[in-house]
Parts: C-alpha cells; sequence; structure tokens
C-alpha cells in the first residue's frame, strides 16, 4: 500500500538522515517474508525444489487478491450455501442411489426367478408326448417310417427346376381346388397309412395321389406348372432315386399301400414289439 | 441499542442456543453412546450377505433345458425368539407344504437354530417372509429343477442341499456348473431398506453345458424301455443311440426310471446309470468282433465255408450251439446270421489266443471309453496270461469276460464308421465353447467293417435271429445276444437268468445311427435277444430315424 501522502509541512533541517529504519508496516495483513531457502545438497535438489515450488505456488494462491477480495466481500456467504446444500443433495442423491441399487437386486432377483420359471415351463411344453398328443387332438399323426419319402435332389437339373416353380405364381384362384386336392392326397399317403382303419381307403386313394405326390416340393399353390414339373420329374424320376420318386404311379401305389397293409397289421413296424 | 439491533442479537443468541443444544447432543450420541450404538448398528443395519451362484442349466442339443437353477430360501427358524408357536405353525405349514404338527415341534425345540425347509420355491419363500414372524428367517439359496422328471435321469444326475453336484453329470462336472458364490455388505436404514451395497466378492454363475442328448429320442428310448418292463419284467434295463460317425451320444436311458426332482423315493440300484456302470456278459453280441479280427488278418473271408457240427470240444468242456442241427456248412456270414457258437469258437481258434486277445483289447474292452460320465466301469477282460484251456471255447462267444453296455456300442460303432474307434461323448459345449470331438484311432480297415456290416445284414434277414424286425425302406444291421449270468451262489452259469441285447445300426451301406438295446434277466418266458432287445430296437430306430431325418439305404 502506499504510503500516505505526506502532509505539507515547513521545511525543517532533518537532525538525522532520512533513511528509514525499516519498511513501514503497511494496511492489511502481514505477510511474511519468504523464508530463508536451506542449502541443500545437490543430490536432494531436485525433488526437494518441486515441492518447495508447489507450497509457494499454494502460499501464492491463498495471497491472491482475488480471494482476499472474495473473502472480504458477501460473496463467501453465498458459496457456503451452495456447498452445504450441495454436499447435503449429493448425500440425499447417494442415498437414492443406495435405495435404487436394492431394488435393481431385488428386480434382478425377481427376473432370476422368472427366467428360471419360463425356462421350466418352455422344457416342459416341448416334451414330445405333449407335442404328440395336442397334435392327434389336432387330427394330426406322425408319419410312419415305411410312408416317408426321401427325394434326392442333383445339383444340376433340380435347381433349375426349382427356380421354374418358384417364378411362376399363376392360376392359383383356379387351381385351388387340384392343388388341395394334391396336398391333402399326399398327405393322406403318409396319414392314411398310419391309421390302420383307413388303410383301406389309402389303397384306392394311393394310386390317384402318388402320381401328384411326385411333385418335389409341398406347397402346390402352382399346380399348373406343377403339372408341368411332375411330367419332368417323372422323366428324370429314373434318374433320381428309386425308392423316393419312382416313375410309376403303380410301384408308388404297390409301395404305399403295402406300407399301409404292413402297418395296419403290426401297428407300425414289422416286429414282434413287447406290448405291441 | 435500537430494538432492531436487540432483536437481531435476539435471534442471533436463540440460534446459538440451538447450535449448543444440537453440539451439546452431538457430543452426548457420540462420545457417551457412541459405542453401544455403533454395536447396536452393526447387528441391526450391517449384514454380509451370501450371493448363491446360479448353477449352469444343461440342455439338450436343440436347446432344450434338461436341468435348471431357480432362486430358493432355506427357511429357518431361532425357535426361542417365536412367541406363538401354534400360531406360526399354522400359517406356515401350509406354505411350507408339511403338516402343521411337524411345524409346531420344529417350532418348539429347545435349541437356537432348525431349518423350517430347505430350498423352497422363492415365490412360497417370499410369502413365508412377508408373515413376519419374529424369528423365522430367510437364506438365499438356488433350487435345482428337472423340467422333465424322469428324462436322463440317471444322466443328468442329482445336486445334493449344499448345492454341490452327488452323481451324473452334475457330479462330474460340478465345477463347470456350480459357478461362484458371492459375499455383499449391504447397510440397511430403520426400515430395512439397503442404503448401501458393497460387493465383497461377486456371484459367478456357473456355465451353462450343452448335451448331445436330443430330448425327443432320448423321451422315446424311455418310452420303449417302459414297455420293455411292463411286458418283460427285467431286473433293469437300458439303451444307448448314438451317432457312429462321431461318437455323439443322442440318448441314454435306464430302466426302472427315476425322477430326478425326488431322488429319494427310488431305490439306489436304479440311481446307477447302467449304461456305463453295468458290467455284463456280452454274449453272442460280441461274435462280431471275433470274426472281425480272423477278417482282418485275412483269415477268412465272409463267404468262407466251416464245417459246424452241434457241438465242439475245448478241453474239458463241450460247446452246444443254441438249436441242435446236424453237421452243416456254414460260411462266416451265416454264422454270424445264425449266431452259430460252434462257428464263433472255430473262427476263434482260428486266430489263436494271442490275436485273439489283441484284438479284444484293440476294440476298447477292458478300458474306460472316456466319456464325460462318472462311475463308468471297465468290465473284466481276461489277460491272455490268464487263458485256461478251455477259454478258446468260451471268450470268442462272448463268455467269459465282462463288459460294459457302452462298450460294447462304441465297439460296434467302429465297425458302422468304417474301423475308427472313437470314444463317445455326450458333452456337446460348455457356454459357448464347442467341445472337440474325439478323433479316434482306426482299429480295422473300412473294407473289414464293410463286410462285416454286410455279413450282420443277414442278423435281420430271412434265417436269421432278428428276422422279425423291420423297418420299412431301411436296411438295417446288427447282431442278437442271449447272454447266461453267473448264479452267485454256485459260481456256475445260470440256467434262469439271462442279459437278452440287440448292437444295431442304419442304414446298413452307410450307417448314421446306432442303438444297443441291453435287457437284464427278462421274465415272461423270453430270454432271448432276438425276441426281447431286438423289437426294441427297432421301435427306438423307427422312431429316430425319420425323425433325424435319415434317408433310406
Amino acid at each position: 500500500m502506499t504510503p500516505p501522502a505526506a502532509a505539507a509541512a515547513p521545511a525543517v533541517r532533518p537532525r538525522r538522515p532520512l533513511a528509514p529504519r525499516g519498511p513501514r508496516r503497511v494496511s492489511g495483513p502481514v505477510r511474511p517474508s519468504a523464508p530463508a531457502r536451506p542449502a541443500r545438497s545437490r543430490r536432494g535438489a531436485g525433488e526437494a525444489g518441486f515441492a518447495l515450488g508447489l507450497i509457494s505456488a499454494l502460499e501464492s494462491l491463498a495471497q491472491h487478491r482475488l480471494l482476499d477480495r472474495l473473502i472480504r466481500g458477501r460473496t463467501w456467504i453465498g458459496i457456503l450455501a451452495f456447498a452445504l446444500i450441495g454436499i447435503v443433495t449429493l448425500q440425499l442423491g447417494l442415498l437414492k442411489l443406495n435405495g435404487g441399487i436394492g431394488r435393481a437386486l431385488e428386480h434382478e432377483a425377481l427376473l432370476q426367478r422368472e427366467n428360471a420359471a419360463l425356462s421350466i415351463e418352455n422344457s416342459e411344453l416341448a416334451a414330445g408326448t405333449r407335442v404328440e398328443t395336442r397334435a392327434a387332438r389336432l387330427g394330426m399323426a406322425s408319419v410312419p417310417s415305411g410312408a416317408l419319402r426321401f427325394l434326392s435332389a442333383s445339383s444340376r437339373g433340380d435347381v433349375a427346376k426349382a427356380a421354374g416353380v418358384l417364378s411362376a405364381p399363376t392360376h392359383v384362384a383356379s387351381a385351388e381346388g387340384r392343388g388341395a386336392g394334391a396336398e391333402t392326397s399326399g398327405s393322406q399317403a403318409g396319414g392314411k397309412s398310419s391309421t390302420p382303419a383307413k388303410s383301406a381307403g389309402a389303397e384306392a386313394g394311393s394310386s390317384e395321389s402318388s402320381g401328384e405326390s411326385q411333385t418335389p416340393s409341398g406347397p402346390t399353390s402352382q399346380p399348373a406348372s406343377n403339372e408341368t414339373a411332375s411330367s419332368g420329374e417323372s422323366s428324370s424320376a429314373s434318374e433320381s432315386s428309386a425308392a423316393a420318386t419312382s416313375s410309376p404311379s403303380t410301384g408308388e401305389a404297390e409301395s404305399s399301400s403295402g406300407a399301409s397293409a404292413e402297418t395296419s397289421q403290426s401297428g407300425g413296424i414289422q416286429a414282434s414289439a413287447p406290448g405291441g | 441499542m435500537t430494538i432492531v439491533q436487540r432483536r437481531i442479537g435476539g435471534i442471533f443468541g436463540l440460534f446459538f442456543l440451538l447450535l449448543v443444544l444440537a453440539g451439546g447432543r452431538t457430543l452426548y450420541l457420540g462420545a457417551l453412546k457412541g459405542s453401544s450404538l455403533r454395536k447396536a448398528a452393526a447387528t441391526q443395519q450391517l449384514t454380509y450377505e451370501a450371493v448363491p451362484a446360479q448353477r449352469g442349466s444343461i440342455t439338450d442339443r436343440n436347446g432344450i433345458d434338461l436341468a435348471v437353477s431357480e432362486p430358493a430360501q432355506d427357511i429357518s427358524a431361532t425357535p426361542y425368539l417365536v412367541k406363538e408357536p401354534l400360531a406360526a405353525a399354522q400359517k406356515l405349514a401350509p406354505l411350507l407344504g408339511k403338516p402343521q404338527d411337524k411345524v409346531l415341534r420344529e417350532l418348539s425345540e429347545r435349541s437356537g437354530f432348525v431349518y423350517l425347509a430347505r430350498a423352497l420355491p422363492a415365490t412360497q419363500a417370499h410369502a413365508v417372509m412377508a408373515l413376519k414372524i419374529p424369528g423365522v428367517a430367510g437364506a438365499p439359496v438356488m433350487r435345482r429343477v428337472y423340467p422333465r422328471g424322469t428324462l436322463a435321469a440317471q444322466v443328468l444326475g442329482v445336486v445334493g442341499t449344499e448345492g454341490n453336484g452327488l452323481s451324473g453329470l452334475e457330479y462330474s462336472r460340478n465345477a463347470l456348473l456350480h459357478g461362484q458364490t458371492g459375499q455383499r455388505h449391504v447397510v440397511s436404514d430403520a426400515l430395512g431398506q439397503p442404503v448401501s451395497i458393497n460387493e465383497v466378492h461377486p456371484e459367478e454363475p456357473g456355465m451353462p453345458v450343452s448335451l448331445t442328448l436330443d430330448a425327443n429320442i432320448q423321451q422315446r428310448t424311455e418310452d420303449v424301455l417302459s414297455a420293455v418292463g411292463r411286458v418283460f419284467s427285467p431286473k433293469d434295463a437300458t439303451a444307448i443311440v448314438m451317432d457312429p460317425r462321431s461318437g455323439a451320444i443322442l440318448a441314454m436311458a435306464n430302466w426302472p426310471q427315476v425322477n430326478a426332482n425326488d431322488p429319494a423315493s427310488s431305490s439306489p440300484e436304479s440311481l446307477q446309470n447302467r449304461a456305463v456302470g453295468f458290467d455284463y456278459e456280452p454274449g453272442s453280441t460280441f461274435k462280431a468282433f471275433t470274426v472281425a479280427g480272423a477278417l482282418q488278418r485275412g483269415l477268412l473271408k465272409p463267404t468262407s465255408s466251416f464245417y459246424i457240427p452241434d457241438k465242439i470240444q475245448v478241453a474239458d468242456r463241450t460247446i452246444h450251439d443254441d438249436t441242435e442241427h446236424g453237421d452243416e456248412s456254414l460260411t462266416t456270414a451265416q454264422i454270424l446270421a445264425q449266431s452259430s457258437n460252434v462257428g464263433a469258437i472255430k473262427i476263434g481258434l482260428l486266430e489263436g489266443k494271442s490275436d485273439f486277445s489283441n484284438w479284444v483289447s484293440k476294440f476298447g474292452f477292458g478300458k474306460r471309453t472316456g466319456i464325460e460320465l462318472p462311475g463308468e466301469e471297465i468290465g473284466q477282460v481276461l489277460p491272455v496270461s490268464h487263458y485256461s484251456g478251455s477259454s478258446m471255447g468260451n471268450l470268442p462267444i462272448g463268455q467269459g469276460q465282462l463288459v460294459t453296455p457302452l462298450q460294447m456300442a462304441s465297439a460296434y460303432a467302429a465297425i458302422a464308421n468304417g474301423g475308427i474307434l472313437r470314444a463317445p461323448h455326450i458333452i456337446r459345449s460348455v457356454g459357448s465353447e464347442p467341445q472337440a470331438v474325439p478323433t479316434g484311432r482306426r482299429v480295422i480297415s473300412s473294407a473289414t467293417a464293410a463286410s462285416l456290416r454286410q455279413m450282420l445284414e443277414g442278423v435281420l434277414a430271412p434265417g436269421g435271429t432278428a428276422s422279425e424286425v423291420s423297418i420299412p425302406g431301411y436296411q438295417l444291421a446288427g447282431k442278437t445276444g442271449t447272454a447266461s449270468k453267473v448264479d452267485q451262489a454256485t459260481g456256475e452259469y445260470s440256467k434262469t437268468a439271462y442279459v437278452a441285447s440287440f448292437m444295431g445300426f442304419a442304414p446298413a451301406s452307410d450307417p448314421k445311427l446306432l442303438c444297443a438295446v441291453i435287457v437284464d434277466e427278462p421274465q415272461a418266458g423270453s430270454i432271448f435277444g432276438g425276441t426281447v432287445a431286438a423289437p426294441a430296437f427297432g421301435q427306438i430306430m423307427s422312431f429316430a430315424l425319420p425323425y433325424l431325418r435319415i434317408a433310406p439305404g
């Protein structure tokens, strides 16, 4: 602080020299003089220098004029209040968070229970016997092994034929009856042979069905193209596995009716099955 | 001093007084009552909770859960804290599923701790805790549930009350399935709500294990064995379905069945997985290996002719064929198809005991197969140095040595797959890591295997010992076996106790499925493999072949 201006005074010869005895007291807090730096060895000079530098930086921060202005003013009240409210808010937030964690853990346990219950239910629902019972109620029956027909595909010809069938969606409405008939008769060939009571019907129906069941794919919504395809199939059937799509329809009829007769006698396989 | 200044001073004084009171209270609670309050807080608010690890699930090859863990609680009581045991018992009994008097007895015990229920399902446990009966507490645990009940129960095994596997896969793979129990430090408020939760050790769930089993094939195999049980009233029965190309087990069934959710209701014997733990004399099913060794060595061909009398003398033993006949000539194929004892012994003698013993060992008999199931027996194979003069009158026809059903199935798989003996396996993957398929080792050439398969077709052809069994469209191959059991009392072969078996595969030309059926001591007048076990084989295969979309061949 600047010393007060000297008041105007008459010229008086000073008795002593005007050199000041020492630094005059100035307003404000006493500023301690910088401590004398102790002599240090060259070895610890680097480490001590960093620590001392840090301390002096903190000291200078404490003596910064902005901080001084802040403390002397009323702003610190607001800052302190904000800090205190903030601490309380943080604590409350932490408590809420922990409470949330607790609820999350309870929710996790609930989900674990539900997952386990669903896994159990899924496993029970997928039981084969249950599926068979439900299917039987809907009028379905397992295909006996003898009635299952396998078609062998050759990479050259069949891919083109399959693509041709897929790309010709014509005459859907008019041929629905035939297509349905083909589907039904196709399924009859399998279904009837599994039901002994209907095996007599299978013989009559199978010769009719076997020609149409030569079509390679299940859906028969394009019977017009299927007819073309089936004739193509007939001609190529001799190339493919004879067991699957033998061209003579009587062969199909014989085998399927044979299967029907066999299954109607033994109830599934030709075996002296225990209990069946 | 103005009025305003006095009022300001007064308000300041009031707040100062409040501050002093608060400080004093703080000092009182913190300094004087501090230790007792800390102790109370520790008991009421601080808890270390064990977090039970969820045991890994076991699924079949299609992801159907066969064993699942669900959260549960062990309900315990401190009897001397239960003020009204009668009222408590009335409320608890229906929830615990126990008689009221039993619960009352437990709550009236002079003890500090009693279990009311172990592993009570979580929904019931919550209902119990919601009653807020003083002295009743719950500890979280995991409960093992087997949704399919009896399905593959002996293979899966069971888990004890402490959460460790006690048998089957639950035991052999306990380290994988168990996981790691965690621990939590919980601080609760006065209402019991957690205000601070710290995980001391995180919980690690067990690894899920996927099996090679197919639940549908397993179910059908068990149904067939149940039918065998009803008709022939055997002591027990077992069946194995496997893919001979890889050794993957698709079904491993045992009869009598056991409910894995209630193993205590079954006898200890029925808990055993007989597919790996049952030693038996294989009988005629072993003849395929007698022929295999001679065929591989070039000592005979399928069409080689043998003079077959009705009986043969080996040292001091006379061995007859099953049916009386005059002297006849049979080819190797016919010897297998008709299961001629005399023919098989002649082939064994042609091999010589040293070679025969080598072939027995090559096909894996006398050793564990290496499947991931516990309790696997090794069987009993006579070392060649222990052969007596009459051993070669016994061993080539499958008597005088003990094998397990799985050893037989694996050895037949080597014939079916072209000559590679591969360790069977039942675990498909652990977590997301698929298990490597065992590489196996060649025991016979593919040509020898093909010849054997062709000869074994004759068993199911007209004139064969299992000619009654057929599946339309499919070529089957296999071998029947009817082996006498040793009477433990006399040490002689019994005339009433037999093991009926059948080993077979299909399609014969390129086998993709193998099935072994072993029936121990069938009754009801029929003892033969061809009439007891072979039809069961047919029923299992007639389901499994189309189910797996295996084309006829």
